[in-house]
């Protein structure tokens, strides 16, 4: 049983992604003195997460909702932006 | 299976809901005072998470088949979009942007409007700005839902009460999911009570 990093709710069966020392010194940078080992994903999010498609819609979502919340004019316009690349990303074949 | 008291139900839960829904658009139409902005075409809605239970997915699913729509194409939608929904957070299924397994990528209509669950049945809309589902916080804080909660509330109480009758649950599900199993009642032997036993196993289990 873990807490899921995206829908915040405890499940089995997580996917556990461990953090490299990299990763625990951006989130460091990012303000977080004690960044965690590793990140779980319960099955349900980390399926949208994998998915080229719904990936990109839900981290634009997120990014906009965040943006606005924080009280950034031009919030959409920066998320579309955003959306974009990572569309761009999502496409490119894996080798 | 659809066993005698089942079908009873069913025509019983299809003739309240129609009048509800009718009662609703009728409240609604003589209270607002702003045009509504839903017009065929934008299909913002068909984005949003849908949840339904167990009776609208027979409906669902007996109508496609009624009407030769049930095929292979579109059961792999389903199964699809089944599959991306399963017990994922409505948040999460919001801002994903998962379209409706019935929605008609090329006309933007819904495939089955005619058949189209109560709350599709009662969606509106006065600010087609509200409507994307990446803007729901500021929907919310706008909330322009409180008339179709009263009516939803009002559809549970009265399918809760049909069901009790023959001592069968009210099972709420994601709208795919929700077909697929109506699929299974209707073409297999499992009967309602199957197939509801089936679904809390599959949630105990956390599939």
């Amino acid at each position: 049983m873990a807490k899921c990093t995206v829908c915040k709710r405890d499940r089995e069966h997580c996917e556990i992604i461990p953090l490299t020392e990299a990763e625990r010194t951006a989130f460091k940078r990012l303000g977080n003195d004690n960044p965690p080992k590793e990140l779980a994903y319960c099955q349900p999010c980390w399926k949208t997460l994998s998915d080229p498609i719904s990936a990109p819609a839900f981290m634009k979502g997120l990014f906009q909702t965040q943006l606005k919340q924080l009280g950034v004019a031009n919030a959409e316009d920066l998320a579309s932006k955003f959306h974009t690349e990572l569309l761009k990303k999502a496409s490119k074949p894996r080798s | 299976m659809i066993t005698k008291p089942l079908r009873r139900t069913l025509k019983l839960y299809r003739a309240g809901a129609t009048q509800l829904a009718a009662d609703f658009w009728q409240k609604l139409l003589l209270q607002a005072n702003q045009p509504l902005a839903c017009q065929r075409g934008c299909s913002n809605c068909c984005y949003q998470p849908l949840t339904m239970t167990l009776l609208d997915g027979i409906i669902v699913y007996q109508w496609l088949a009624d009407n030769h729509l049930w095929t292979s194409d579109i059961q792999k939608r389903f199964k699809e979009t089944s599959d991306r929904t399963a017990n994922l957070a409505l948040e999460v299924w919001m801002l994903s942007m998962i379209p409706c397994p019935l929605l008609d990528s090329e006309t933007k209509a819904c495939m089955a409007y005619q058949a189209r669950p109560f709350v599709c049945r009662i969606a509106f809309s006065h600010n087609e700005y509200f409507c994307h589902p990446h803007r729901f916080m500021e929907a919310m804080e706008a909330a322009p839902y409180e008339p179709r909660k009263v009516s939803l509330l009002a559809l549970a109480k009265m399918e809760e009460a049909l069901l009790k009758k023959h001592r069968l649950p009210r099972v709420v599900l994601p709208f795919a999911t929700a077909v697929l199993h109506g699929e299974a009642i209707c073409t297999t032997k499992a009967d309602y009570m199957d197939r509801a036993k089936l679904i809390w196993l599959k949630e105990l289990r956390g599939d």
